[in-house]
């Protein structure tokens, strides 16, 4: 990457356009895969956009119990989110707004977005909003700190925060790179990623049953552009989370170098290994039943346990090699 | 720089670790022992890397054999006994699934602390495994005195058995071919005794849960 001010700017909006523009139709492919796994034959793959587009046309409708919050949470949500965008590391090194931010940041701009909507969901008044945020925000607070544990977990042989760096590590080190803490970071974090994203053992997002949604009792409320930013924002939170896997645990294929060939080659392995995970999480989604919500205290602390375990084997390895 | 099959190794044991630790959390008899094969084809995977390794022939019969008797034939035999016995699936244990993770961390903990300085003194590349092999073994033996049904209880003393036969691999290259046969022989042995056992317990007292045999202490 030369000094340019050029370069780093087409990347980022590279990253947006990218992340922002292919997460419908990843989440799509999940369906797809899901029905497919289940002997249905699911929706079209471009479902997502003609809902987006049919969404984005209609105002919103407010109760008239809502106050401001109601209004402007779905566009605050949809704002943290976008500003998560750039901290992960998608196909260039380093990343284009270079040290501005860490994975702290970006569990407080993820915060952030669940927070404002908890905080709608009880603006209307109406019962399962309550329920809803209730759920969402015990669910919550204990994904948090664990979110931070795994954080550690990868970036403590780095001896950084900075998924930038973390990526940056494992790239230079080639296969070298996977070893025992790495595989249990790894699985704590696709754990988190179920709570986190609200997936199927924790949250069914295809379920409008009063006693099991939980981030879908929070936005039943909201129609038209709002609910278009809410399920947008919600596909994006998908891809970001599982770019962040990807980045954290097999940055093979990011590019170091500036060229547009290499870039373009790392664009497409990203969207490759995106792909992948989309698929997984579709087959698992077809498999397992939505557990009951105390379950998911467990979930969690099998997460922690593993995020915590990945660290005390990393000390170990790393005093003895 | 380690060399590519001693960092397969160690990522096999972590399939091991994560394993052990996964079959803390089951709470169906089934997917216990399912877990257990897996774990058990991770441990043939590290006899077979070791066997290639370091030029040793009679670990790929040893690796050969794990994938003979613990991974096809012993959860076979356990999901055979499961089914006929009508025994009831679900795992009854003295410990919640939350406390058990907290203790599976507390036992790789302990085991790092106490193995992990150890372990770089024996000039192995691969002895980093001894700390994860020894948490296995320490996990199985959890898995056998927290659950009360007597297969649930078997299958842990398995579990051990990996994390010893894993601790040999990482120390000695295999144990000696003839110890390996002596001890696979014996497992196969020990759970045909168990079945047998299952079986009359079922027949006499209609259940089996181990708990239970207590009361025979008057």
């Amino acid at each position: 990457m030369s000094g340019s001010f050029l370069a780093p700017a087409l990347a980022l909006v590279g990253e947006y356009l990218l992340v922002l523009g292919l997460s419908p139709l990843l989440l799509a492919v999940l369906r797809r895969v899901k029905a497919r796994t289940q002997g249905r034959i699911g929706p079209p793959l471009l479902q997502p956009y003609r809902d987006l587009w049919k969404w984005m046309g209609k105002d919103g409708i407010y109760a008239s119990s809502a106050s401001w919050i109601t209004r402007y949470a779905p566009a605050i949500s949809f704002a943290a989110l976008l500003a998560a965008v750039p901290l992960v590391p998608w196909f260039v090194l380093p990343t284009p707004l270079g040290p501005f931010g860490d994975l702290i940041l970006l569990v407080g701009l993820l915060g952030l977005s669940r927070f404002v909507i908890a905080l709608a969901a009880l603006d209307g008044g109406s019962t399962f909003g309550g329920m809803g945020s209730s759920r969402e925000m015990w669910m919550g607070a204990l994904a948090e700190p664990v979110f931070l544990l795994v954080i550690f977990a990868f970036g403590s042989p780095a001896g950084s925060t900075q998924a930038g760096a973390i990526a940056a590590r494992g790239v230079a080190l080639g296969i070298a790179y996977a070893n025992p803490p790495l595989l249990l970071a790894i699985v704590a974090y696709v754990l988190l990623l179920l709570v986190e994203t609200g997936r199927l053992p924790v949250d069914n997002p295809a379920t409008h049953l009063e006693l099991t949604m939980v981030h879908e009792a929070m936005v039943l409320e909201y129609t038209g552009r709002d609910l278009a930013l809410i399920e947008w924002g919600r596909g994006f939170k998908l891809a970001i989370m599982f770019g962040l896997l990807i980045a954290l645990a097999a940055p093979w294929g990011i590019s170091t170098s500036g060229t547009l060939l290499l870039v373009g080659l790392a664009v497409g392995i990203v969207v490759g290994k995106l792909l992948g995970a989309h698929v997984l999480v579709g087959r698992l989604e077809a498999r397992v039943a939505k557990w009951r919500l105390f379950r998911v205290a467990d979930l969690l602390t099998l997460a922690a346990v593993f995020a915590f375990g990945s660290l005390a084997l990393a000390y170990v390895i790393g005093g003895g090699a | 720089m380690t060399p590519l099959p001693v960092q397969a190794l160690d990522i096999a044991a972590a399939v091991v670790l994560v394993t052990a630790w996964v079959s803390l959390l089951h709470r169906r008899i089934e997917a216990l022992v399912d877990t257990y094969a897996i774990q058990s084809a991770a441990v043939a995977l590290t006899a077979g890397l070791v066997a290639y390794e370091y030029r040793a022939p009679d670990l790929y019969l040893l690796a050969g054999l794990t994938v003979a008797v613990n991974v096809v034939a012993l959860p076979g035999l356990l999901r055979r006994v499961v089914r006929v016995l009508g025994v009831p699936r679900m795992v009854n244990m003295y410990a919640s699934v939350r406390e058990s993770a907290l203790i599976g961390l507390a036992l790789l903990l302990l085991s790092v602390w106490v193995v992990g300085p150890i372990a770089p003194f024996a000039e192995i590349p691969s002895a980093g495994l001894l700390p994860i092999a020894v948490a296995v073994v320490l996990i199985g033996f959890f898995l056998l005195v927290s659950r009360r049904k007597a297969i649930t209880q078997v299958v842990g003393l398995l579990v051990m058995n990996n994390g010893v036969f894993l601790a040999g691999i990482a120390l000695t290259y295999g144990l000696g071919l003839l110890v390996e046969l002596g001890l696979a022989a014996n497992l196969l042995v020990l759970a045909i005794v168990a079945r047998i056992f299952l079986q009359r317990m079922k027949e006499s007292f209609d259940h089996v849960d181990a708990d239970a045999l207590r009361a025979l202490e008057g």
